[in-house]
């Protein structure tokens, strides 16, 4: 009936008004109120875990109030309060929603549309057919490899609730789809390091910081900030780092920080700051190697019983080969740090026990797979690898590696029912129909069919119509946000689950609200390399709104593509918990401990703590290869450190040389063809983890003028006129965001900080090249691959200028707050 | 505080708890096909009618049957659907308003003490929240609440309620600045006028001199 059709009251007005207002609005009853009340719900403190460490949910009547830290912490994270408002946080995503074009004419309708925010609320059995169906149309229509999950992010710790695998579970049961290859932090380091030392070594133990703090000399944190990263872990955090910084300074380590930032570590440990300039890290290197050599500081007789090719490399560190030798002179004109430094530091690392320590931001550039090799080079011409607190290590700054690990069994977790066995990282487990490199999603978007040389082999790029995100943040972790954006207009479909309105989920056709892991059950074990203790992470509040595990989800999708049981197993989520820790249980036993029984492990108030050996608290990376090179060899082709590569020469790489080698960045501070002034550092941020917790209460703490922060040196500000606290325009021809200045001379000149992670905030979501206004740093990095050997991503290869923001400041409007 | 059955009548006491049902209906989600077809039906026209009267609100409740008869009743779940999402959903190009009183009091986040004490009056009123995972402090719940109390005759608790309900002050404001002319606009200024209306009833009901509000207005109809 319309309005124009309505018919004169036949019931006397009075009579119809008495008890009859929500029978006239057509109010069947409200379904608010049920008779009867709850009970009251659980108080007290409840144990779980996050990727900030072990705490305690404070609850009051099933509220969640506090969040603190286990008193084993040695160094709690001040985070904490920030994970306690992801929970809560007015940005948190509480029903299932469909962009209202997608939903009502179709995939792929008015992509441009992405991002602009018209969604419908539909209920979850409409938003469950709807991912069945599309999936099922997808690969009817396109092929299963049209199915992208390669789905990437950092989600949340736990064995069970590993959105990633379950997403893959799901599809690799009901058929087959398009995978992803490696990670965004190590994308270059991981491909090239098994040719160089024989393992991907990033996600590995380095030396102790007990074996350092008893014989390590002189420590050089070469673009390593434990203080900054070791606050989280891929799963609970321990904090291992910070007691090993500590043990440092109790030791009076000499300490050098290389670095175009002076870190927290740096100030920490009062060390000597020499700040190159960035991404010219290859060639310092070589100017310190050449020095060693000159003066005869290196190791020959390591170099000759312990690696391959010293001999390929030295007539191009010579010049023999080029031309071009690697003086400290030639390298000084490149990095900016005087030749007498770099000679200084030759000498100081050759007689002393020297440790080198480098950071995955490193690599994170054009060319990055040079710098490990580079780096693994000059360790083998110091010739300590292998002895105790010298040599070189790969973690110290993240998750704390170098935290001794304890005795512990492995916990078993869900499996993608792939079939294939997963060693090590879960996220690098492989499975699929295709595979691409993980940071090539938006090339292969754009360009379908082609082909892609990967690794030493051929890749054909599939055509992707539909990408299913959980657990992480594409529209943050990716560079180049612009040609994202373009390519991202390829996709028929993009289904997020998250916790929160992030960017991502904001650009997406189909958001599905998951729980946060404070509202269901899991088990992880704390600390990535310290494996310390197996800690229940009970679920602290039931789930808020309409949000529904990811397990559960897929439960009902896979049930929807009839695959239910074989995706749960007629398992119960205790069920699953309980079997991962019985058979941890057997496995302790097979190693002489004997585990309590689950039920008192699930009501202890306590993570499960397991014991640290003498051996393993004193652990030195490569010892055993030292001590037997032949019996405990490296996994390289020759069993030794690898400093050319037969391998990497078959390929024939013109971007990717079979030794180290200095190679020109497409844009660099002080780069001959370099257009923009500064570079930009794309850190980690000091007080989030990736984009998590930037859509809390905990950004006010840091944001200036509600804007992401801009470090700038004195000199760089002063030249531009600009003042600490400025709204700026931080711009290239990528794209442009605003910022708020922080002016700090805790950065070297020519350099910027703007730390990756920043919410993606487009003041014209339909425009591509909007303005970012609450400052995604990834607007302006670029997108290239690092050679065609790893396909890294560049995030660190940023030239940029900086200039006040003059008009009308756009609002920032990315976190849902009231006005 | 005297009790509710000794100031109104039953009608009038039923009418007030539908209001207040009907409001935190039209707040929880977009009214679907089946609502929008009630509101504009005659008996939806003439309850909207009572509504405006009770409350004194007859300019309020125009505009919403303004914009109720705005086209085909198709089009106007669409239109109420994409505003109760750009204005409480946070995911549109402005700041969202979240209809929770934690996140209006300046306790910092969602679920803070507010939905605590929301629950606690719930629990007095012997009844529970049937809607999965909705925070007590909803305004949806909380009018539901008072709908309650005034059923159970329960002053008491609706003294609380009301207290409780302060924060709608900054929301309908905020409200009524981001959709003016608009239909939440208008339930939001009805949400005021519903708490000033009983209100003005407990004031009445301490003063023993005037005759009560409330008999006063329920004599005009």
């Amino acid at each position: 009936m319309t309005a124009n059709s309505m018919t004169t009251p036949t019931l006397s007005k009075r009579s119809f008004l008495k008890g009859s207002i929500a029978a006239g609005l057509g109010l069947a009853g409200l379904p608010l109120l049920g008779r009867g009340a709850a009970a009251e719900g659980a108080s007290g403190g409840i144990l779980s875990g996050c990727h900030w460490g072990v705490f305690h949910g404070i609850v009051e009547d099933g509220r969640a109030v506090e969040f603190k830290p286990w008193a084993g912490d040695p160094a709690p994270s001040p985070q904490l309060p920030g994970v306690l408002d992801s929970l809560y946080s007015e940005s948190r995503i509480r029903y299932p929603m469909v962009r209202r074009a997608w939903l009502e004419q179709g995939p792929g309708a008015d992509p441009d549309g992405r991002g602009s925010g018209d969604f419908v609320r539909v209920s979850w059995e409409q938003a469950i057919e709807l991912v069945a169906n599309e999936i099922t149309r997808v690969r009817d229509t396109y092929g299963h490899p049209a199915v992208f999950a390669g789905s990437y992010g950092w989600k949340s710790p736990g064995n069970l609730h590993n959105c990633q695998t379950l997403l893959r579970r799901m599809l690799n049961l009901t058929g087959s789809y398009t995978n992803s290859t490696g990670d965004y932090s190590t994308g270059a380091a991981q491909v090239i390091l098994p040719y160089v030392s024989g393992s991907i070594e990033v996600y590995e133990q380095c030396t102790t910081w007990d074996n350092l703090a008893a014989n390590c000399e002189l420590m050089v944190f070469w673009g390593a900030n434990p203080l900054n990263n070791s606050e989280i872990c891929w799963s609970v955090a321990d904090h291992g780092s910070f007691r090993g910084v500590d043990l440092l300074k109790e030791a009076g380590t000499e300490s050098i920080c290389i670095d175009p930032i002076r870190t927290e570590t740096a100030q920490a440990l009062d060390s000597e700051w020499i700040a190159p300039a960035p991404q010219t890290d290859v060639a310092m290197m070589l100017g310190i190697m050449h020095a060693l050599y000159d003066e005869g500081l290196h190791d020959q007789a390591f170099l000759d019983r312990y690696t391959v090719g010293f001999d390929k490399f030295l007539p191009y560190l010579l010049g023999d080969s080029d031309g071009t030798p690697k003086t400290p002179e030639w390298a000084a004109e490149i990095c900016g740090v005087p030749a007498d430094k770099l000679r200084d530091l030759a000498r100081r690392f050759s007689s002393k026990r020297t440790m080198l320590a480098l950071g995955y931001s490193t690599q994170r550039q054009h060319h990055g797979e040079q710098i490990h090799w580079a780096l693994i080079t000059l360790a083998s011409m110091l010739g300590q690898i292998g002895l105790p607190g010298g040599g070189y290590g790969l973690s110290y700054h993240y998750a704390s590696g170098g935290a001794p690990t304890h005795t512990s069994p492995i916990l078993k977790a869900i499996d993608d029912a792939s079939g294939v066995v997963v060693e090590g990282a879960a996220w690098l487990a492989k499975s699929g129909a295709v595979s691409i490199p993980v940071s090539r999603l938006v090339e292969t978007l754009l360009n379908p069919g082609k082909t892609m040389q990967f690794n030493g082999h051929e890749i054909e790029l599939p055509e992707i119509k539909l990408a299913y995100w959980v657990g992480g943040n594409p529209f943050s972790h990716h560079q180049d946000r612009n040609e994202m954006l373009r390519a991202w207009r390829q996709l028929d479909t993009f289904i997020v689950h998250d916790i929160q309105w992030t960017a991502s989920a904001r650009h997406a056709d189909i958001v599905l609200p998951a729980t946060t892991s404070y509202e269901r059950n899991d088990i992880a074990q704390v600390g990535d390399y310290a494996l310390s203790h197996i800690l229940p992470m009970k679920k602290i509040v039931d789930p808020v709104f309409e949000a529904r595990s990811d397990y559960d989800i897929f439960a009902d999708i896979a049930a929807s593509l009839g695959k239910g049981h074989e995706f749960t197993q007629g398992l119960s989520e205790m069920d699953w918990i309980r079997g991962f820790y019985e058979g941890a249980r057997i496995e302790a036993r097979g190693k002489g401990m004997e585990m309590p029984v689950f039920e008192s492990f699930w009501d202890s108030d306590e993570p499960l703590a397991f014991p640290l050996s003498d051996v393993q608290k004193d652990w030195v990376r490569h010892a055993d290869f030292r001590a037997d090179p032949l019996l405990n060899a490296l996994g390289t082709a020759s069993g030794k450190f690898e400093l050319y590569s037969n391998a990497i020469e078959k390929y024939g790489y013109d971007d990717c040389p079979p030794h180290a080698t200095w190679m020109e960045p497409i844009e660099r501070l002080g780069g001959a063809t370099t257009t923009y002034p500064l570079a930009i550092a794309a850190n980690h941020p000091d007080m989030r983890l990736h984009s998590q917790l930037c859509g809390t209460k905990i950004r006010e703490g840091y944001e200036v003028k509600g804007r992401e922060p801009c470090w700038m040196n004195p000199a760089d500000a002063a030249a531009r006129g600009l003042s600490e606290g400025d709204v700026v325009r931080v711009f290239n021809d990528r794209g442009q965001i605003l910022a708020g200045l922080v002016i700090t001379d805790v950065i070297r000149p020519g350099v910027i900080r703007v730390s990756e992670g920043g919410w993606f905030d487009p003041v014209d979501p339909r425009q591509i090249g909007s303005l970012c206004a609450y400052g995604d740093v990834n607007n302006l990095t670029t997108g290239i691959a690092t050679s065609r050997l790893a396909q890294g991503n560049c995030g660190q290869t940023a030239m940029a200028d900086v200039e006040r923001f003059e008009g009308p400041l756009p609002p920032v409007t990315v976190f849902s707050q009231p006005a | 505080m005297s009790s509710f059955s000794q100031r109104l009548t039953a009608a009038e006491m039923a009418d007030l708890a539908q209001t207040a049902e009907a409001l935190a209906s039209l707040f929880l989600a977009p009214p679907d096909l089946e609502t929008v077809q009630a509101l504009r039906s005659m008996p939806g026209q003439v309850a909207l009618g009572r509504i405006g009267e009770i409350l004194g609100a007859g300019s309020e409740v125009d505009a919403l049957r303004q914009i109720l008869a705005d086209g085909p009743a198709e089009e106007v779940v669409t239109a109420l659907g994409r505003r109760h999402t750009a204005l409480f959903e946070g995911i549109f190009r402005q700041r969202s308003l979240p209809p929770y009183a934690s996140a209006w009091d300046g306790t910092g986040r969602l679920c803070g003490p507010a939905a605590g004490r929301a629950q606690a009056i719930l629990r007095d009123l012997d009844v529970h929240l049937d809607v999965t995972g909705e925070p007590a402090d909803h305004l949806a719940v909380q009018l539901a609440a008072l709908a309650e109390a005034l059923r159970q005759d329960r002053s008491d608790i609706a003294a609380r309620v009301l207290d409780e309900l302060r924060w709608t002050d900054r929301f309908a404001a905020a409200l009524t600045g981001a959709d003016r002319t608009g239909f939440y606009g208008a339930l939001a200024r009805l949400v005021l006028a519903l708490r000033t209306r009983l209100a003005a009833d407990a004031a009445a009901a301490t003063d023993p001199g005037p005759e009560p509000l409330t008999r006063a207005v329920t004599a005009q109809i």
